[in-house]
Formats: C-alpha cells, sequence, structure tokens
C-alpha cells in the first residue's frame, strides 16, 4: 500500500489503501461529531460555515473556523513535504512517517477526552483542530501516492466522480474500458468502507466511548505494518534466492573443476 | 531563500488573520454568562386554523407545556448561566433548578445535563450581548424547530 509510488502502483494496492485509510477517516469523523459536534473530514461544510459565521460577524467563530481549514491544509502540505523530499531514497519511510504524524495526533486527542477533557470551548476547538490536520495529512498522503485517485476524506468530488461513472457505464465501450472499471472498483471500496467506518464508530462509541480512537489507531497500524512486513518477506526472499544463486554457482564450478582434473 | 521567506510570510500573514478575528471578538462562552430572560417560543410549523394563517408560529401556553414536557428546561422563565459551568433554571412559581452548561462546536451547540440521565442540545443560532436565540428540535405535534428567544436581564 505504501511502498509504491505514482504510476507504479496497482489497483490493488489502491484499493487496500483507500479502503483501510477511508474506514479510519469514516470513524474518525463521526466520533468527532458525536463528541465535539464539528466534523473533521467534510472541509466543504466548514467553507460554507466561515462564510456564514463572516456574514452574521461572528468574528471569533469565523476565526476559529478559518483556523480549522488552515489546519486540514498544513495537514497536506506537511504529508506531500515529506514525500516529495524523502521519496527517492526512503520511499516506504516517507510514506509511513505521516501514518504515524497521524496515529500520534489521534493518539493525543483519545488520551486528552479519556483522562482531561473537561469540555471546555477552547480544549474542544483545539482537538478538532488537531483531527482536522490528522485527516488532512491522511488525505495529501493518499492522494499524492496515488497520483489523485484515492482521496479518502473527499466525499463530495467521489460522489461526484461516481455519478460521472455511472452515467458513462450507459455506453458499451465505457463499460469494457478496464480503466474505468478500475476507477469504479476504487471509488465504491472508499464509498463503501468510509460509510461502515461511521457506522462502526457510531456503535463503537455507544459501548466503550472514547477507546475508538484507539481502534482507529490500529487501523492506521496495519496500513503501516502490512507494508513493512511485505518490504521484509521481499527482502528475505531476494536473499534466500541469492543465496541459492550462489550455491548453485559454486556447485557448477566445482563440478566443472572436477571434469578438468578427470581430464587431466 | 526569497521562496522561504514568501511561505515564512504566507503563514504568519494567514495565522494573524486568524488570531485578529479572534482576538477582537468575545469568546461564547464569555457571552453566554449571565441572567437570560425568556420572551418568546416559536414553532418552524404549526398545525393552526385556516382562518389563523399569520399567526401560525406563536403558540400558546398549555401547548408550550405540552411540548417541553420531556426537556429540562420545563416551565423555566428564566436562565442563570454561570462561569462554572452552572445554569440554574428559575420558574415562574419561584423555585429553581441546577442543570450544567457546556458549549460544543464551535461554539454553536449548548448541551444541558444534570437532570438524571437527560442530557440536551440546542442550537445557538444568535448571541449577543443583548439576545439569545436557541433551536431545539422537536418531532412533537409542531414537527419542526422549536426557536426560543431570550434577553439579556438587566440587573
Amino acid at each position: 500500500m505504501l511502498r509504491k509510488f505514482s504510476n507504479s502502483r496497482t489497483l490493488s494496492d489502491n484499493i487496500k489503501l483507500g479502503s483501510l485509510t477511508a474506514f479510519s477517516a469514516g470513524m474518525v469523523n463521526v466520533v468527532s461529531v458525536m463528541l465535539f459536534f464539528a466534523f473533521t473530514s467534510n472541509v466543504t461544510g466548514h467553507y460554507a460555515v466561515l462564510a456564514e459565521e463572516i456574514a452574521k460577524g461572528n468574528w471569533y467563530q469565523a476565526g476559529v473556523v478559518a483556523a480549522w481549514i488552515m489546519l486540514f491544509f498544513l495537514g497536506g502540505f506537511t504529508s506531500n513535504c515529506i514525500i516529495i523530499h524523502f521519496n527517492k531514497n526512503y520511499t516506504y519511510l516517507s510514506h509511513a512517517v505521516p501514518v504515524i504524524l497521524e496515529i500520534l495526533c489521534l493518539l493525543i486527542v483519545g488520551t486528552y477526552v479519556q483522562f482531561y477533557y473537561a469540555e471546555t470551548l477552547l480544549e474542544t476547538e483545539w482537538l478538532v483542530g488537531l483531527m482536522l490536520y490528522a485527516m488532512g495529512i491522511q488525505n495529501g498522503l493518499t492522494a499524492s501516492i496515488s497520483n489523485s485517485a484515492v482521496k479518502t476524506t473527499h466525499l463530495t468530488g467521489l460522489t461526484t466522480d461516481l455519478g460521472m461513472l455511472f452515467s458513462m457505464f450507459t455506453k458499451k465501450e465505457y463499460r469494457q474500458n478496464p480503466q474505468l472499471r478500475g476507477k469504479l472498483k476504487i471509488q465504491l471500496s472508499i464509498m463503501v468502507s468510509y460509510l461502515s467506518g461511521g457506522i462502526t464508530a457510531g456503535y463503537i462509541y455507544m459501548t466503550i466511548a472514547y477507546n475508538v480512537f484507539y481502534i482507529v489507531c490500529l487501523f492506521l497500524l496495519i496500513v503501516i505494518g502490512y507494508d513493512y512486513y511485505k518490504l521484509k518477506y521481499y527482502e528475505l526472499v531476494n536473499r534466500r534466492e541469492l543465496k541459492s544463486k550462489k550455491d548453485y554457482y559454486r556447485y557448477v564450478e566445482v563440478k566443472n573443476k572436477k571434469k578438468i582434473l578427470e581430464k587431466a | 531563500m526569497k521562496i522561504k521567506l514568501m511561505y515564512f510570510g504566507v503563514i504568519v500573514l494567514l495565522f494573524g488573520i486568524v488570531i485578529t478575528l479572534v482576538a477582537n471578538d468575545v469568546n461564547p462562552e464569555r457571552k453566554l454568562i449571565g441572567k437570560w430572560e425568556e420572551v418568546m417560543w416559536k414553532y418552524e410549523k404549526l398545525d393552526s386554523s385556516e382562518d389563523n394563517v399569520f399567526d401560525s408560529f406563536r403558540i400558546n401556553e398549555q401547548l408550550k407545556q405540552e411540548i417541553s414536557r420531556e426537556l429540562v428546561i420545563h416551565k423555566a422563565e428564566t436562565w442563570e448561566i454561570m462561569p462554572d459551568g452552572a445554569v440554574v433554571l428559575h420558574k415562574k412559581d419561584g423555585s429553581s433548578e441546577q442543570l450544567y452548561w457546556r458549549l460544543k462546536g464551535r461554539g454553536h451547540v449548548l448541551k444541558l445535563f444534570g437532570h438524571g440521565d437527560s442530557l440536551e442540545h440546542y442550537q445557538i443560532q444568535k448571541l449577543t450581548d443583548e439576545t439569545l436565540e436557541i433551536h431545539f428540535n422537536s418531532d412533537l405535534q409542531a414537527r419542526g424547530i422549536i426557536k426560543m428567544t431570550f434577553e439579556k436581564a438587566k440587573n
């Protein structure tokens, strides 16, 4: 999921990455709505709210919403900055660091809410801001490494794309186009995962409350851990292949030497 | 070097705008503190007689009591919102009840709790030094939003 970059990624890589990250984004969004009464992966709504607050002259609220939008922007900036500066030499690491940052943000929010949250407005504003930063990181990462094929928190664009794809599939030539079929699979898997994440989070929140943040972190750890395992696995296989090749060449060399000695 | 300065400048400018906006207005938590007297209850949709269409949003006392029966603010005429997170609901008969309040979201959701398991959330539509307007969604009779307007007590 995280090992490959841009055009070297397969459809399966993008579906796996999209599904797991969209599931965690859906969970984060629902928990933030239930706990803080603010969306954390729906930035389109924040732009509308910002405009409304400015029109009403509520400058404090306008400032808070503007800061939230900026933090989402900063999240995208951070992840893409890490990727473009370190991708050449440390591909996996440059993709894993943004996920680690996201996990850290969510762990801070989860732990703070569990042990210290006194429900003041200032705390709510900061925690929502941190979650928006985490979602910005995630969206920036998935969009960056998949060449914009996967955007896990961008459901407005996704729904528009799905509408367009379904209208295109009314024609046979588009239905048989493997690229378009692949795109449909990615979009559908993201939509289903986001929704299932939200439903799961809602249910979990009602039963085990704030622990839902730790479950989201667990999902993100799977994303990192799966690729780390794959990297280590391929490294081991390559080493074994290399070793067996070396053994083979040594065997051939010894055999040839024997033949030469016999002839002599 | 120039590009770094430009990036730094843009970040400072954006955060400067946010800080200026926040610093030049009062936090909704502080705006809310004080004594608020109820002046009006209105409904978004209300069953009304055909000859009284223009007054369909206003409700009578009996209907108000019926709809607010399940709410903790039931029969409260004046809300006294304290800075320590407590809210005292002064009722018509002179009695009072203490609950707790918190603001959520960007300061647009008022949460009231402390009345058994009851937990109520009101949308703050307008909050100025003089006026407080909150909405509550109800599925009882009126099928829509209850709009409650308060004015700040002078004392």
